[in-house]
């Protein structure tokens, strides 16, 4: 070991979970570890007797590598960390560890010292990438997308309270979501980290303890919310809105027609039917902005649905989506716009529910929904933002179809959401200035977007509030040249590298 | 609320109208917009970064994957002659 290998590996410990595997595999694991510049001495193999019937295999395993072992209870391992003389402690979860692990974390947090903790991508044993996203606690609470590595500051870890004894095997989950609601910066290092095996099946009841530790999370986040379990792992948190505010829903429309389905109707009249038909969240307005050559009946019909719920303003000046939006937000009452497109259908009921519990969250900007085409295929799921132009995530993906990371199961940050269907505070979007003007056609939403992400919120995507949106898939956007430098005269370095959606 | 009787749109409907205060209200919007438009115009063309410490690995890993395509280095190839010339003419000129 050279004087800079033995410089790099006091600053670090390694602790093994070995829950969930066979005294084989912790060995493997260790080996990797230890391959990777480890001091032996500073290596740990943590067992949980809860969570093996039987850890004398991991024990006998552990004890032939000269590697210390440490009992999952807090206490045990809060013990070792105000012992142990490390600045990084690194949680093996599983998988194989890459041999320059120490070099690339270590030298990513002496490159960027204001990081707490750092967590990094994958790859399967066939060599397939697991890219993960930019730190997303929303996304987090849903999944514990974090990987097989995750890397502390042990100081950090230290201020926060070590580990506690109630989110026994789910202490990773608990410490990154302590560490950012106290303001801490996590960062994903994008890069691999480690080789791993896909096992979705639970084990040792870790799916249960994550959810517990979500639930207190969120508890003492003051949030009202429900945990399920939708699969091992994977969680739905459903959000109950604080206070029922009113919402607007402003609705730019010329009053036209097209044949859906095979029937003609006319879009904002069937959009609306479907909002108050359906939809289980009553504090409602309906703000429309209508063009001049609207025809009467359309909006006689728009009356007899929405009662005195309807605010009409008239627009009668040359097209201009972003002109029309802001239009209906400076008539707008409610306490948040609902944005969306006169195109659209409801899919689920509470899908205003879903979207306001998301945009009520700490650090949420922007919320947007799940689209489908008329043939039920993705239109939206978030939008992606690389060489400074913008596409959809998922675009065209089939119902069923989805990543490693689940994101059409979970409530997920990203890089924006479209204006067809997006949700935002009424106060924020006057705080961004609304749709700009410099952009009246194409790319508005994307500036929307970016503006709001540049106030340090997110946007938000989830695939729990869905529409149909007759878009027509082969639609010409017509993008000009002008849009396109618009956009980039602003953010073009900002849109550069995709980091939310890798893999969609 | 829009309770005037539903003539033909948009005559008869004062309601519907864009009022001073709104248009004010919009004239706003906009000038916030061209504030906030042009503060990151400027920050565009700053030379300090404007990506986060993730972003700027990733950046960097996607030039480094550029540098080390087939493209990239065809382009180098070929564009090997007058990269020499341009050196040498900045030698011999200063």
């Amino acid at each position: 070991m050279s004087v800079t290998d033995a410089a790099l590996a006091a600053r670090v410990e390694a602790w093994i979970d070995s829950a969930g595997h066979s005294g084989e595999e912790v060995t493997r694991t260790a080996q990797q570890v230890l391959g990777a510049g480890f001091d032996p001495a500073s290596v740990f193999v943590v067992v949980d007797h809860i969570a093996h019937e039987d850890t004398a295999e991991v024990l006998g395993a552990v004890r032939e590598l000269g590697v210390e072992v440490l009992d999952a209870d807090a206490r045990t391992l809060n013990d070792r960390l105000g012992a142990s003389g490390a600045e990084f402690l690194f949680m093996v979860r599983w998988g194989k560890v890459v041999p320059n692990l120490l070099q690339h974390v270590v030298g990513f947090f002496d490159r960027f010292p204001s990081t707490s903790v750092v967590y990094g991508d994958s790859v399967t044993e066939l060599g397939h990438p697991l890219f993960r996203p930019l730190f997303s606690p929303i996304r987090l609470r849903s999944n514990d997308y974090l990987g097989p590595v995750v890397v502390a500051r042990r100081d950090v870890i230290l201020g926060l309270g070590g580990f506690m004894p109630e989110a026994r095997r789910a202490q990773v989950l608990d410490l990154v979501l302590r560490a950012d609601q106290a303001g801490r910066t996590v960062a994903l290092l994008p890069g691999v980290l480690a080789t791993e095996d896909l096992t979705q099946s639970d084990f040792a009841g870790t799916s249960d303890a994550q959810r517990r530790v979500v639930e207190a999370h969120l508890e003492r986040e003051g949030v009202e919310a429900t945990v399920e379990e939708l699969e091992p792992f994977i969680r739905r948190v459903r959000y109950r809105p604080a206070h029922d505010p009113k919402v607007s829903i402003v609705i730019p429309t010329r009053g036209g027609s097209a044949e859906i389905a095979g029937k003609e109707r006319v879009l904002v009249v069937e959009a609306i039917r479907g909002i108050v038909e359906r939809s289980t969240y009553q504090n409602l307005e309906f703000v429309v902005v209508a063009d001049a050559e609207t025809p009467t009946e359309v909006v006689t019909r728009l009356e007899e649905l929405c009662g005195d719920r309807l605010r009409l303003v008239l627009w009668d000046a040359p097209f201009n989506f972003s002109a029309k939006m802001n239009r209906g937000a400076v008539a707008a009452s409610g306490d948040y716009l609902l944005l969306l497109n006169d195109d659209v259908e409801v899919v689920t009921d509470d899908w205003i529910e879903t979207l306001l519990g998301l945009a009520q969250q700490r650090g949420v900007g922007i919320v947007g929904a799940q689209l489908y085409f008329e043939d039920s295929t993705v239109q939206h799921a978030g939008q992606v933002y690389t060489g400074g132009v913008a596409g959809h995530a998922a675009f065209g993906w089939v119902g069923g179809r989805d990543d490693s990371i689940k994101s059409m199961l979970t409530d997920h940050e990203v890089s924006g959401v479209t204006a067809a269907c997006a949700l935002i505070s009424r106060d924020l979007y006057f705080e961004v200035g609304g749709f700009t003007l410099e952009l009246p056609g194409n790319y508005n939403d994307v500036d929307l977007n970016m503006k709001v992400r540049s106030t340090g919120r997110s946007a938000v995507f989830s695939p729990w509030a869905r529409l149909y949106h007759f878009e027509s898939k082969s639609r010409d956007p017509r993008i000009l040249d002008s849009d396109l430098s618009t956009l980039q005269s602003r953010w073009s370095r900002r849109m550069q590298v995709e980091l939310y959606s890798r893999m969609m | 609320m829009s309770d005037a009787p539903s003539k033909r749109w948009p005559d008869g409907r004062p309601d519907a109208l864009v009022s001073p205060e709104a248009l004010l209200a919009e004239e706003r919007l906009a000038f916030t917009d061209r504030i906030i438009g042009l503060e990151q115009q400027v920050k565009e063309l700053q030379a300090v970064s404007r990506l986060s410490p993730s972003e700027t690995v990733a950046a960097e890993a996607n030039i480094v994957g550029l540098k080390s395509s087939l493209t990239w280095r065809a382009g180098r190839m070929v564009t090997l002659p007058v990269r020499v010339l341009r050196h040498v003419k900045r030698r011999v000129l200063g």
